[in-house]
């Protein structure tokens, strides 16, 4: 055999490492893997691209043509001022997964450093940043969130900060649980003697562990944030008219619903539906990855 | 107890209650032996005190259980309906009265069969001087009425009669004190109920009802409905309807749908959506009535660049009218033609310029040293749907002038407090003209300083033309200052007309005698239910 | 005997001084932000007012003091009981949210019931046999369950079981027209049954059917995925497979395997239940549902803030006692908890 050349049945080969896609793959079936990542690649692309595409305009009102159904010309027909709903769809897919990211990433980025230092100190600093997390899951969110944005102004920046906020807990727990096991691992014990500063020591050390299991559950988190967001527009907080939104969408239907006018609400539903089942998916798929301690 | 027995008990109730519900498939009415007038609200009334009254709905209860001054006479309009003709006055309460010296003194006669209700006493002058007393004492919104009347001093001349007082002759008296807080109240039942730290009995009266009305309450579930019975010694006769229960529903489709099941038999404040759609219900009409109500967009206009009147008007040409008029209102309603109503006395067409035309709104800016245009915040109270189409379209319109124009839906509360504010730059909302004369309207809205001026705006020629206006009785007189208001105005635009508005009011067909009142509020009095038999 | 009492004490005492520092702090926070919110001076005065009356009004509301002494004034009230006056149905907060409340907490009841009745046999199924239709279905609903926005929901089946079957009556309230149902409980359905008024309770049912699916459907995955999963982990435990190794008959398996299904099984409930709460907002919104999450939004619309504080400490209060409650109930049925603390 050539000394570069893998056998066929060796046990080298059985304990190979594998790529993070790989690895996917097996745990959870190939069909699985890429319908799910090609639909939400199909999704983004197709938010990323929208002004380039050969849409109708998604802000132009035409009072005298609202509330037409699905035709040729409008796929999923305009709502009650006129707009193409088809178009607002695409383009809302933009403004929810912008809105969601930015509040989950910047809920992760104060979130985990928080866990982390929580779970490495311990002590009186563990014990009331867990009880404060725990308290503000006791929030009533949605109304919660309503009266800080009619309080602090109803901009789009005020709802990925409450989003963000309402994020914060999920992620400290998470990281404080991978940290805590961590702190008497050997490596910590030995830059502790070798005095490193503490917070060198979270971070070069104990954080990136958490990395993983913070990215897995990122997608999930997207999906809970699109949903609050959605939610929150139903209501009337956090759009700017006309700016396509699922949510707003929704509801700006919500009342011709009831008259037979289903196409303004059935369709920006779906797309949110499909936006947050998928999310959800590619979440389960990232956490297989995790390597489980026990 | 495994998972499949649960699931089998789980089909087990499932099909048991749908078998129940499938049974109970009865008419979800209950029938009633009197003939009840139902009528589906958005909202709970918030006083029976009508000095303290703000808001539509207590406005309207107050009209129909209170005995007002004067009112309108009705001419009908061959289209199902009547309206209240703003140039007669009738009496109510009062029966009879004399101008004297030259329009300074107006002699009442008190009607003198008029009844309270609840109490049964009769009505006499020492009720209407209550009524002023309390004006004067309670410091508030019809203090405003007696003092813009220019009344100076009421004063009781007999049992029945009394003496008013002017300080000049006043063209909008008769128009104020039919407004449907200005009544007789039970003097006696006030004067029982005044407590200590409440020499005007307001917590009593915001509960309790003491008008000599068409109607009074029999009872009030807060939140839910109040119900009224009818005033079977009214003056005029007693009303067709034995009750009214005014339901309180606040989802405006919710209404709609009541109407249409027909649970309620009139629906009011509904959206042009939902009145499209019970347009085509059966056993539902919807009457559909010009108003002196316009569609307004206000400036602020001591700020830049609204400060500058060529923007002002440039924006004034960049209004799609008639497409607002067929688009957003279907074709109901009136195109805007300036300050005064179309439909209003003294309203001249000829006078208003502005149409659709981009180009001339270009030029304008321009002028105004605005070529690449402007960003402009345009306020708007949450809820309210006519008006948000209209800011959608003027956001597409003025966009192609280069102003980009944002739309901030407020909740009502801080809307109403930056109107009195001055904080928005752009508001936009409807106003109800429902006195018909443009000194009214000037007073309250146009002039330097008023207390709706939420423009900021200050002309001292249109003030003259106002304070003139307060005190001209003669027609020719007003005429010609009427032209002279509308032209400053027109030119100064410090607000555009977007639009006049239909009154809209959806009801079951059975429901005749409408009279449309120039407030909007719903008179129960004259409607009665037509019975094929 | 005295130890564990002793222990006892320590943990209540730390549990419901958690409860009472939460309180305050929501409290706390979601008063300074509710203040924020703009003064509804204006809306109250009308448009025919003068200077004078604004400033009146102000003083009435108690505006002009500083936030701190605003906060204990409304502290002190509440602790009377008093929790203010709405000032768009005019009456006082305490008598608008006994009205709401119980309508509110139907809804939330039968919305859990029917999910647990959904989600827990399911779930059991699913956890005990990996392979079959039942886990693979169960997969599924609990995903559409989650993902799925229940305001969307619920305007799907109003408009397919309303506006086209007529299978179902309107979404504008919880009864029809003209059924007068007496006040023992507040619960249509319980007081209906209570005055033996048959087409009643059938008008009040029918009127539930849509909110609460709407709400079952999209709280109950969790319930349905912690009873999976933990039915899953049951059965890999030597003792389950000892028993199936032995031939018991799959009954016995069960019920043994039930049994460590109830602690984590009836906390996901409790929190489901503290959740559904305020989580009824928007289905409220779109059933016109006369609750308290309904009540809440209107407040906020007209910028009351009595209501609002009012519902937000109920829902919050609701919420961590339901927490404390369950964590308590967990520490009498598994004594490891209360040591740890």
């Amino acid at each position: 055999m050539v000394a570069n050349q893998l056998p066929e049945f060796s046990a080298a080969r059985l304990f190979a490492r594998r790529s993070l896609y790989g690895r996917m793959v097996e745990a959870n079936g190939a069909w699985r893997v890429h319908l799910n990542l090609a639909l939400l690649l199909v999704i983004l692309v197709l938010g990323v691209l929208a002004p380039l595409l050969p849409l109708q305009d998604p802000v132009k009102p035409d009072p005298l043509g609202s509330l037409r159904p699905p035709s040729s010309e409008h796929l999923f027909g305009t709502d009650t001022h006129g707009m193409d709903v088809f178009a607002r769809v695409i383009h809302a897919i933009r403004a929810d997964f912008a809105l969601a990211l930015s509040s989950v990433v910047i809920g992760a980025l104060i979130g985990a450093p928080l866990g982390a230092l929580s779970g490495y100190l311990g002590g009186w600093f563990d014990n009331f940043t867990t009880r404060v997390t725990e308290v503000f899951q006791g929030f009533p969110q949605i109304l919660f969130a309503m009266a800080i944005l009619a309080a602090a102004g109803n901009t789009l920046l005020n709802v990925v900060l409450v989003v963000a906020f309402y994020n914060i807990p999920v992620y400290s727990k998470m990281v404080r649980s991978v940290v805590v096991p961590l702190r008497e691992v050997e490596y910590v014990q030995a830059a502790k003697v070798a005095s490193v500063p503490t917070l060198g020591i979270v971070f070069r050390y104990i954080l990136p562990n958490a990395l993983v299991p913070v990215f897995s559950q990122l997608p999930l988190s997207c999906a809970y944030a699109v949903q609050m967001i959605a939610g929150l527009s139903f209501l009337g907080l956090g759009v700017t008219i006309p700016t396509p939104e699922w949510g707003s969408m929704i509801q700006l239907g919500a009342n011709q619903m009831i008259f037979g006018h289903w196409w303004p609400s059935v369709f920006p539903g779906l797309a949110l539906f499909l936006s947050v089942w998928l999310l959800s998916n590619v979440s389960d798929l990232l956490k297989s990855l995790v390597v489980r301690r026990s | 107890m495994n998972g499949r027995s649960l699931l089998l008990l789980g089909g087990l109730i499932l099909v048991v209650a749908f078998v129940a519900l499938k049974r109970t498939r009865i008419s979800e009415t209950q029938d009633r032996e009197t003939d009840v007038l139902v009528i589906a609200i958005a909202s709970d009334i918030e006083t029976l005190d009508p000095p303290f009254s703000r808001f539509q709905r207590s406005n309207e209860t107050n009209l129909n259980v209170f005995d007002q001054f004067f009112r309108y006479a009705s001419r009908d309009t061959g289209k199902g309906y009547r309206v209240a003709d703003v140039g007669t006055i009738e009496g109510a309460a009062i029966e009879s009265w004399d101008w004297l010296d030259g329009q300074r003194r107006l002699a009442l006669k008190i009607r003198r069969d008029t009844v309270f209700a609840k109490t049964g006493r009769t009505v006499t002058a020492d009720d209407f001087a209550c009524w002023f007393e309390r004006a004067y004492g309670t410091d508030s919104g019809t203090l405003w009425n007696v003092e813009t009347a220019k009344i100076t001093k009421a004063e009781k001349t007999g049992d029945y009669e009394m003496t008013l007082h002017f300080s000049d002759p006043s063209p909008w008296f008769f128009s104020l004190f039919r407004d449907q807080s200005q009544a007789p109240i039970d003097h006696v039942a006030a004067a029982q109920h005044v407590e200590s730290d409440d020499e005007w009995a307001t917590r009593w009266l915001s509960k309790n009802d003491v008008g000599s009305g068409e109607f009074y309450v029999i009872s009030w579930e807060p939140g839910v409905k109040m119900v009224l019975k009818a005033n079977s010694k009214y003056w005029a006769g007693r009303a067709f309807f034995d009750e009214v229960e005014l339901r309180i529903v606040p989802n405006s489709t919710a209404r709609a749908l009541l109407l249409r099941e027909g649970e309620v038999d009139i629906a009011t404040d509904l959206s042009t959506d939902e009145l499209q759609a019970l347009r085509g219900a059966p056993d539902v009409k919807v009457l559909s009535i010009p108003t002196r109500n316009q569609m307004i967009l206000g400036f602020n206009t001591n700020t830049p660049p609204l400060d500058n009147v060529k923007v002002r008007q440039a924006l004034s040409y960049a209004v799609p009218y008639e497409l607002i008029h067929e688009g957003i209102f279907k074709g109901r309603g009136l195109v805007s033609a300036g300050p005064i109503p179309v439909q209003g006395r003294f309203h001249d067409s000829s006078l208003w310029p502005y149409a659709f035309d981009l180009e001339k709104a270009r030029a304008l800016l321009e002028e105004a040293g605005y070529p690449e245009g402007f960003e402009l915040t345009l306020d708007i109270a949450q809820g309210q749907p006519l008006t948000e189409q209209v800011a959608v379209v003027l956001q597409d319109t003025f966009s192609q002038i280069a102003v980009k124009l944002r739309i901030n839906p407020q909740s009502s509360a801080i809307f109403a407090e930056q109107l009195g504010t001055l904080e928005h730059q752009a508001w936009m909302r409807d106003l109800l003209w429902y006195v018909d004369d443009p000194g009214y309207t000037g007073e309250l809205f146009f002039k330097t300083g008023a207390v709706s001026n939420w423009m900021g705006y200050s002309n001292l020629e249109l003030d003259e033309v106002i304070r003139q206006l307060s005190v001209m009785v003669d027609p020719a007189g007003k005429a010609r200052l009427a032209e002279t208001y509308q032209k400053l105005i027109i030119t100064d635009a410090p607000v555009l007309f977007l639009a006049e508005l239909p009154f809209e009011i959806a009801m079951r067909e059975e429901i005749d005698g409408y009279v449309q009142l120039p407030d909007n509020l719903l008179w129960y009095y004259p409607l009665y239910r037509k019975k094929d038999r | 005997m005295l130890e564990s009492a002793r222990q006892w004490c320590l943990f209540l005492l730390k549990r419901l001084g958690f409860l009472c520092i939460s309180l305050i702090g929501v409290s706390l926070v979601t008063f300074v932000v509710t203040h924020q919110i703009g003064d509804p001076v204006y809306l109250l005065v009308g448009p025919k007012h003068t200077q004078e009356m604004l400033d009146n009004m102000v003083r009435e509301l108690g505006l002009d003091q500083p936030l701190y002494a605003q906060y204990c004034r409304y502290i002190s009230r509440l602790a009377q009981g008093d929790l203010g006056v709405s000032r768009y149905t005019f009456s006082p907060v305490l008598s608008d949210i006994r009205l709401r409340l119980p309508a509110t907490l139907e809804l939330s009841t039968y919305a859990l019931l029917l999910g647990v009745l959904w989600a827990v046999p399911l779930g059991l199924i699913a956890g005990r046999h990996k392979k079959s239709w039942a886990a693979k279905f169960a997969d599924l609903s609990a995903r559409a369950g989650a993902s799925m926005p229940a305001f969307w929901l619920g305007l799907l089946l109003i408009f397919v079981f309303y506006a086209e079957l007529h299978w179902l009556p309107a979404p504008m309230g919880r009864i029809g027209r003209g059924f007068e149902v007496g006040t023992v409980t507040g619960w249509y359905t319980i007081d209906s049954l209570l005055a033996g008024n048959w087409s009643a309770f059938g008008s009040s049912v029918r009127h539930l059917v849509l909110p609460a699916l709407t709400l079952a459907f999209t709280t109950s995955p969790s319930i349905l995925l912690i009873t999976r999963n933990t039915m899953a982990e049951v059965m890999k435990t030597d003792y389950i497979r000892t028993a199936k190794s032995f031939g018991m008959p799959p009954q016995t398996i069960s019920r043994y395997a039930v049994r460590n299904l109830l602690v984590p099984v009836s906390t996901m409930i409790a929190m489901t239940y503290g959740y559904l709460l305020s989580g009824t907002v928007l289905v409220e919104v779109v059933f016109t549902w006369p609750g308290l999450g309904f009540y809440a939004v209107e407040a906020m619309n007209h910028s009351d803030y009595e209501p609002i504080m009012a519902v937000v400490l109920l829902s919050a209060g609701f919420y961590l006692l339901v927490y404390v409650l369950s964590d308590i109930l967990s520490a009498i049925i598994d004594p490891r908890i209360r040591v740890g603390g």
